[in-house]
């Protein structure tokens, strides 16, 4: 019965206390928050941490959703930013306790790793902001005017964020096959 | 068209697009250079293997399992209405702010308590001030 209500239904009914109006929020629209949360921050512990976090943002915030962007969007911009906290602090911890020891996932073991997940290593070096965007554009196959208005920025900068990020990432393509 | 011209078009190709004098021009250019087209194709690769083949998830028992926070920590909705005037508390401090600095700049004695509006005007002092007397001034009319 839940499942054929619209999600302006159930965030009323998840609103007015109905626990199994948001449970088939969350049911629905899961696999796009996973998509986002682990295109960021890659098939981690933490990932799960995180889409459970968005989901309990959106409960508190159910009070104040006024519509104006679509559910999709709105859990969409907490996944985003959490996802960019999360690997900002990751970062942060990368720092301070240096880079890979040699012989770490270094090169002479790139032969040996699958391509994909070199792709998604070097994903996960780019900035944050370049990541949500490949993550949005790239792998969960938003549009260019989808991705800006998930990320509140015009198009021309989607578009710069990704010609940049493309190149980095068609590099790895490029060790891999022995030519550019 | 040189190969950095090729390849941004390229690039461009993939997200939109192109206009048709573009389109060709990429075309005749990729055809005259068979080994930029092999280079160029690397980026669709990319591509390719990024997207998301199947659902993502992350795990059984996820729903389940943030019912269950969600019931026993004690998360709720939050209904404040706060949050919602954001704009208008920014707006009503600005306004606050404004007055205070304009006060300051208009004061004519430097003090805080006169900035404040609290100084007395004392030019008589207390004890010399002649109390109001309701009477005589009924018996004057």
């Amino acid at each position: 019965m839940e499942q054929h209500k619209g999600d302006i239904q159930l965030i009323e009914d998840a609103r007015n206390g109905d626990m199994t109006a948001f449970r088939t929020i969350v049911e629905r629209h899961e696999a796009s928050v996973a998509g986002v949360v682990k295109g960021i921050l890659g098939d981690t512990p933490e990932a799960a941490d995180v889409g459970q976090e968005v989901f309990i943002r959106l409960f508190e915030s159910l009070g104040k959703f006024r519509g104006e962007a679509s559910l999709s969007t709105y859990v969409t911009r907490i996944a985003i930013n959490l996802s960019l906290n999360e690997s900002k602090k990751r970062k942060r911890k990368f720092k301070l306790f240096g880079p890979l020891k040699e012989g770490e996932n270094t090169s002479a073991e790139e032969s040996t790793v699958d391509l994909k997940e070199m792709l998604y290593h070097e994903l996960h070096q780019l900035d944050p902001e370049f990541q949500a965007v490949v993550t949005l554009r790239m792998i969960e196959g938003y549009s260019i005017q989808e991705t800006a208005v998930v990320l509140e920025i015009p198009v021309g900068t989607v578009m710069s964020r990704l010609y940049r990020a493309q190149k980095k990432l068609k590099q790895v393509i490029a060790r891999k096959e022995g030519y550019e | 068209m040189n190969k950095q011209e090729t390849e941004d078009l390229y690039i461009l190709s993939l997200d939109q697009k192109l206009a048709p004098a573009d389109e060709e021009r990429l075309l005749t250019a990729l055809r005259e250079h068979p080994d930029w087209a092999r280079s160029l194709l690397q980026h669709k690769t990319a591509r390719e293997l990024l997207r998301a083949s199947s659902p993502a998830t992350f795990g059984p028992y996820f729903t389940a399992k943030l019912i269950h926070k969600i019931q026993n920590t004690g998360v709720v909705i939050d209904r404040q209405l706060f949050g919602m005037f954001k704009k208008f508390q920014l707006a009503a401090v600005g306004v606050v702010v404004a007055l205070l600095i304009l006060n300051v700049a208009l004061a004519e004695q430097g003090s805080w308590k006169s900035v404040l509006g609290i100084e007395e005007d004392a030019t008589t002092p207390v004890e010399q001030q002649v109390p109001f007397d309701f009477y005589e001034t009924l018996n004057n009319l």
